[in-house]
């Protein structure tokens, strides 16, 4: 389509909002798929001649529309938007609409990115701009434009936009304090004017108190450091004020910089920042998610004793290792060794928490036959060495593949009296009540030569043991009553049920429409193809099963199997 | 009813078993036996003699030899240990001769061939050819076969006035449902009601009771076809106490009810042998063997199956101490143990041990659930006391119990409670036992914990004593400590379980020696158990059989020796 046609049929949609909104969202597509960007041109060319006005057409937008699409509509006009002759008010009262129309929704940060384009064309834009924002009686929605207008200033007027920043950190409106500060930290300020730029931050770190000031302030330093490198030293200690006691806020802020920010940030500070995440309540998802990627970035860092110094301070902290997805699937797939270094140093420990989350690290594993190897430097003699196992054991019973490939990974450099011991361990309690799974690995160990001998062994002493019990398969006279086992299905049904309607609801579920079939083992549906044609689509339904191995000794003795791991965790030993 | 009492007689093993129904059966004909059953032994090929009138006719001599199962080549003339035609060539030769009473000579004589199966058809032949060559005037030949034998048990044990066809409709019930115990038992024992209820009389009483016997052969008979002793034995447990409700008052040891109870006593003790032997003895040595043939995907059935069990062996072996402390009385061992005594002692040990390995191999033992567990541990603790072979294993396994039932009771897990249906034990696992009034409601008695502190003092486990004892000063002040001793309505009850009866004390005192003395004070005042007939008659197992059965808790009656001693 050429760029004529795409304005003749815009201006003639123009008769209605809805209407010319509708064919703008069809121009996107269509844009997209021919990968031309004429939409961007015809807008601009069709309101900077006045046939159309963009900005009253997006002051009207609605983000429910079925007509349109909003995200659409935010995304032509962020294109647009620095290329448009506009009053810089109305541009304005659009953004504010916008931003109140977007709600939480990160997508509107682009259309600010254009606002500071629209401003850096003209001058005056910046300043009318501010002086506007200033005047609005309701200055949320507008508070984001201001930070985009003190950056928008020519560089040639660095001098009044330092100064207008400054004056504006001293607002009796904290917002308005934060994108003032957001604004110094990124302002280009030259040589001459990094003291002035320096003296007034800092002279704020001791009197600010409003925790989101707080926040910015900080970027703000970190943002002006990283242009004054010489400046480190004095941000050092001007940092050891701010951050002492760090709020919610701030923790985030620094969690954010240290984990996603590529600024070359001096050791000291560093280390200060990391020491301030460690007390992270569990309660600040946001934070905590940050950390998840901060420990895998001091990982591939090669800083792994500053990662795991981290995890265990927020481990201890109450934070699990669920919130941590991206760096334990990292450290289960790529740093086994690093696994197997955490694991026996926790083992060793014995500290509840961290074997807790040894626990929770597996058991969150994708990989459900995830195995681990001690880290035999770290273990020293064989009472630690038995110890470490017993703690895996203890702690890692439901996971009996993970807790005997560490035993194993053990057994390797054991003398006699301990390949005894640990060959017992490895029998009673974990293949008696695993005897499916355990014996599953065995075999893969005997198959990778993988201490065969000790292996076999198992798996003959397992094998004699269930031809001995195959003797009583048939004895009848002490089986339970039917009456006791319909009850006990009965029950595991009901709490089965109960778990299931107290589970949080698959995001599948939340995203599709569930339909029950009642009947028949597949289901007939259509599609609408565009020339209105319904075609006939029968889909046959799969079947889906999850199993698992219940341990047998908890239903043998379970009193006694509990009372055993019950103390194989809870026992200490001097290190 | 032909064809089950048909199966019940040829499924029978040995020929014992069907010497034991075949006296009771001629008695009830009306005949006269002269010569009974000795196990294994034959005087002259006779088993049994009787004497009388058949069918209205004349009086004639009736000599039986017995065999189990079908007549075949092998056990009509063949190897077979006490083949058939041996025997009656020694009844023609020597018996008539030498050995038939004075007073029976002149009468006719007819020798009876019994069997409970069929004659094959490969013996058959030759069978009939000897029958039709030693006939003579005076001697005739008779064919007792299954069909015979339950058409007459049919026709005498079993008629209608005697045993009504409600009542073989139980028998039938109870025989259809063998692969569930307890509906099995349940119809077995309504017909164990009805068939004793109508006794009033010395006679009628051993009536009853040799029906209800041979009833119980039939259901032991039809188990041991289905490899499912269960219904039998529980049966059998029952039928015993309901016998003895009956046969306590004629009991004399010599009489027609005395020995019509003995006989279902020697039945109970076979099938509760059958079941120990081929049940639980094989597999207590094997680790947790026996929890594992629970095939139950919860604990809750293990740990009631192995007390369960644990009563079980027990009870056994308190009749096997009783039968060798009534043989060491009437013949003391002065220089050795007669056969009999040597045989009873070997087989104690191998209860004891038993109960040793048991416990070794299915640690669920050491957990009890439910307090009236105390029952069973009661049984077997009072059986160890007498072996001081076993005091080492009874003081750590008691130990060990106080220890996890101090545990599980802190950390809220499966502490025993006093509620014992599955499905409250099954709330009870389930239960948020944080929940302190839930606590004290299913722990609001205890008669397990006074019990282990008698044990703790017998022992002398002074650090298990002070810890119970302070367990039960600091968590069980809400509980009704308390133990059951027999009163004058035991007697009357004990063995029906007709209506509830026995004194409880409260207020048990949980220090090792108070509870001593405490209970030593109170064993001789309740002296309704020194009275009951079990205990005068000799049979005091009969009470803890009744303990185990009804589920009442073991008297320390049985612990008086060695609570004097322990005292002195």
């Amino acid at each position: 389509m050429l760029l004529e046609e795409m304005k003749a049929r815009l201006t003639a949609a123009s008769d209605s909002a809805e209407s010319l909104l509708i064919q703008v969202h069809e121009f996107y597509i269509q844009d997209i798929r021919s990968k031309e960007n004429l939409l961007e041109d015809a807008l601009s060319d069709l309101h900077n001649s006045g046939r159309i006005d963009i900005v009253e057409l997006v002051a009207g937008v609605v983000k429910g529309s079925s007509d349109y699409d909003f995200f659409t509509v935010l995304h032509v006009f962020e294109k647009v938007l620095p290329s448009l002759n506009a009053n810089v008010d109305d541009v304005l009262h659009s953004i504010a609409h916008l931003t109140e129309q977007a709600g939480r929704d990160s997508s509107i940060g682009g259309v600010y990115g254009a606002f500071t384009d629209f401003c850096s064309l003209e001058s005056a834009r910046s300043r009318d701009s501010i002086r506007i924002i200033l005047n609005q009686s309701e200055l949320d929605t507008y508070l984001p434009c201001l930070s985009c207008s003190i950056l928008a200033f020519h560089s040639d007027d660095s001098t009044e936009a330092i100064q207008t920043a400054i004056d504006l950190c001293s607002h009796e409106n904290g917002a308005v304090r934060s994108q003032a500060y957001f604004a110094l930290g990124r302002l280009n300020a030259d040589n001459c004017h990094s003291q002035v730029v320096w003296e007034s931050l800092s002279s704020k770190v001791s009197t600010e108190r409003d925790s989101d000031c707080q926040t910015s302030l900080l970027r703000a330093i970190i943002n002006f450091g990283e242009k004054f490198p010489s400046y480190w030293k004095m941000i050092e200690i001007l940092l050891r004020t701010l951050v002492h006691n760090a709020s919610p806020e701030i923790q985030y802020e620094i969690s954010n910089i240290t984990a996603f920010q590529n600024i070359d940030l001096p050791s000291d500070i560093f280390h200060l920042f990391i020491e301030q995440l460690n007390s992270v309540s569990p309660k600040n998802k946001g934070t905590v998610h940050n950390i998840d990627f901060l420990l895998v970035k001091l990982v591939k860092q090669n800083s792994s004793p500053l990662a795991v110094k981290l995890l265990e301070s927020i481990l201890t902290a109450g934070v699990d290792f669920q919130s941590l997805p991206y760096f334990s699937h990292e450290l289960s797939e790529k740093h086994q060794r690093l696994l197997g270094q955490i694991v026996t140093k926790w083992f060793l420990a014995g500290e509840s928490t961290l074997c807790g989350g040894i626990y929770d690290f597996i058991s969150d594993a994708r990989d459900l036959g995830i195995e681990i190897k001690a880290d035999m430097s770290l273990l020293g003699d064989e009472t630690n060495q038995f110890f470490a196992c017993r703690k895996a054991v203890g702690w890692l019973f439901t996971k009996p593949v993970a807790a005997a490939s560490f035993v194993l990974s053990i057994y390797e450099y054991g003398s006699e009296n301990l390949r005894h011991d640990l060959e017992q361990l490895l029998y009673s309690p974990l293949l008696l009540s695993y005897p499916g799974d355990l014996k599953r690995y065995f075999h893969k160990c005997v198959e990778n030569s993988y201490q065969e001998q000790l292996c076999e062994r198992l798996i003959i002493r397992l094998e004699n043991y269930h031809n001995d019990l195959a003797h009583i398969e048939n004895l009848k006279e002490l089986r339970a009553p039917l009456e006791n086992l319909n009850a006990y299905w009965k029950n595991v049904d009901k709490n089965m049920q109960t778990g299931s309607d107290e589970a949080p609801k698959s995001i599948l579920m939340e995203l599709c429409t569930v339909q029950n079939l009642l009947y028949g083992n597949s289901s007939i549906y259509y599609i609408h193809k565009g020339d209105g044609e319904q075609v006939r689509q029968e889909m046959e339904m799969l079947p889906f099963s999850h199993s698992t191995e219940m341990p047998t000794l908890n239903v043998l003795d379970p009193e006694g199997l509990d009372y055993t791991l019950r103390i194989y965790r809870c026992e200490r030993v001097e290190v | 009813m032909k064809l089950i009492l048909k199966q019940y007689l040829a499924s029978l093993k040995e020929r014992s078993e069907l010497d034991a129904v075949l006296p009771d059966l001629l008695s009830s004909m009306g005949m006269n036996v002269f010569i009974s059953p000795t196990r294994g032994f034959q005087e002259y090929g006779v088993d049994i003699a009787a004497v009388g009138r058949m069918n209205g006719g004349d009086e004639k001599v009736y000599l039986f030899s017995v065999k189990s199962g079908n007549l075949t080549r092998e056990t009509w003339n063949g190897n077979a240990d006490q083949a058939l035609r041996p025997s009656l060539d020694q009844i023609q030769d020597s018996f008539i001769s030498s050995r038939l009473p004075p007073e029976h000579r002149d009468k006719p004589i007819v020798i009876c061939l019994c069997f409970g199966g069929d004659i094959s058809t490969g013996s058959r032949q030759d069978v009939s050819s000897y029958e039709q060559r030693y006939t003579r005037d005076n001697i005739a030949f008779e064919e007792w076969n299954g069909d015979k034998l339950s058409e007459l048990i049919q026709q005498h044990l079993f008629k209608e006035e005697l045993l009504p066809s409600a009542s073989q409709a139980l028998l039938r019930k109870s025989l259809a449902l063998l692969d569930d115990p307890e509906s099995s038992t349940k119809h077995f024992f309504i017909l164990a009601h009805k068939v004793l209820e109508v006794a009033n009389s010395a006679e009628s009483v051993a009536s009853s009771i040799t029906r209800l016997n041979v009833c119980l052969w039939v259901l032991f008979s039809w188990c041991r076809e289905e490899e499912n002793l269960e219904s039998a034995y529980l049966s059998a447990e029952r039928a015993l106490l309901l016998a003895w409700d009956k046969a306590k008052d004629y009991y004399t040891g010599r009489n027609k009810a005395s020995k019509a109870f003995d006989s279902i006593l020697d039945t109970y003790h076979q099938i509760t042998d059958c079941y120990v032997d081929q049940c639980l003895i094989p597999y207590v040595g094997l680790k947790y063997g026996l929890s594992y043939a629970v095939h139950s995907p919860c604990s809750i059935d293990v740990n009631i199956k192995l007390f369960d069990v644990l009563g079980r062996l027990s009870v056994k072996g308190h009749w096997i101490l009783e039968l060798l402390s009534k043989s060491y009385t009437v013949n003391p061992p002065i220089e050795r143990e007669s056969e009999e005594q040597l045989a009873l002692s070997k087989r104690l040990k191998e209860i004891t041990n038993a109960i040793n390995l048991l416990v070794i191999n299915n640690p669920i033992l050491l957990s009890p659930y439910k307090d009236s567990q105390a029952i069973d541990i009661g049984l077997a603790l009072t059986l160890l006391s007498h072996n001081s072979d076993f005091d080492a294993f009874a003081s750590s396994w008691l130990s060990e119990i106080i220890n996890r039932s101090i545990f599980a009771f802190e950390c809220n897990g499966m502490y025993p409670i006093v509620l014992n249906s599955y499905d409250k034990l099954l709330e009870h696992r389930n239960k948020d036992k944080v929940d302190e009034r839930y606590k004290q409601k299913v722990t609001n008695g205890s008669v397990l914990y006074p019990l282990l502190a008698v044990f703790c003092a017998l022992y002398k486990l002074d650090s298990e004593n002070q810890e119970l004892e302070s367990f039960a000063k600091d968590k069980l002040a809400h509980t009704t400590l308390q133990y059951w001793y027999p009163n004058k309505y035991s007697e009357q009850r004990m063995y029906s379980n007709s209506e509830l009866h026995g004194a409880a004390t409260t207020n048990f005192p949980m220090n090792g020696v108070l509870a001593l003395e405490y209970i030593v004070k109170e064993c001789k005042n309740a002296d309704a158990f020194e009275k009951m007939s079990a205990v005068t008659t000799g049979k005091p197992a009969l009470v803890l059989t009744a303990c185990r059965c009804y589920r009442y808790p073991v008297p320390f009656h049985f612990l008086e020796g060695w609570l004097e001693a322990s005292r002195s």
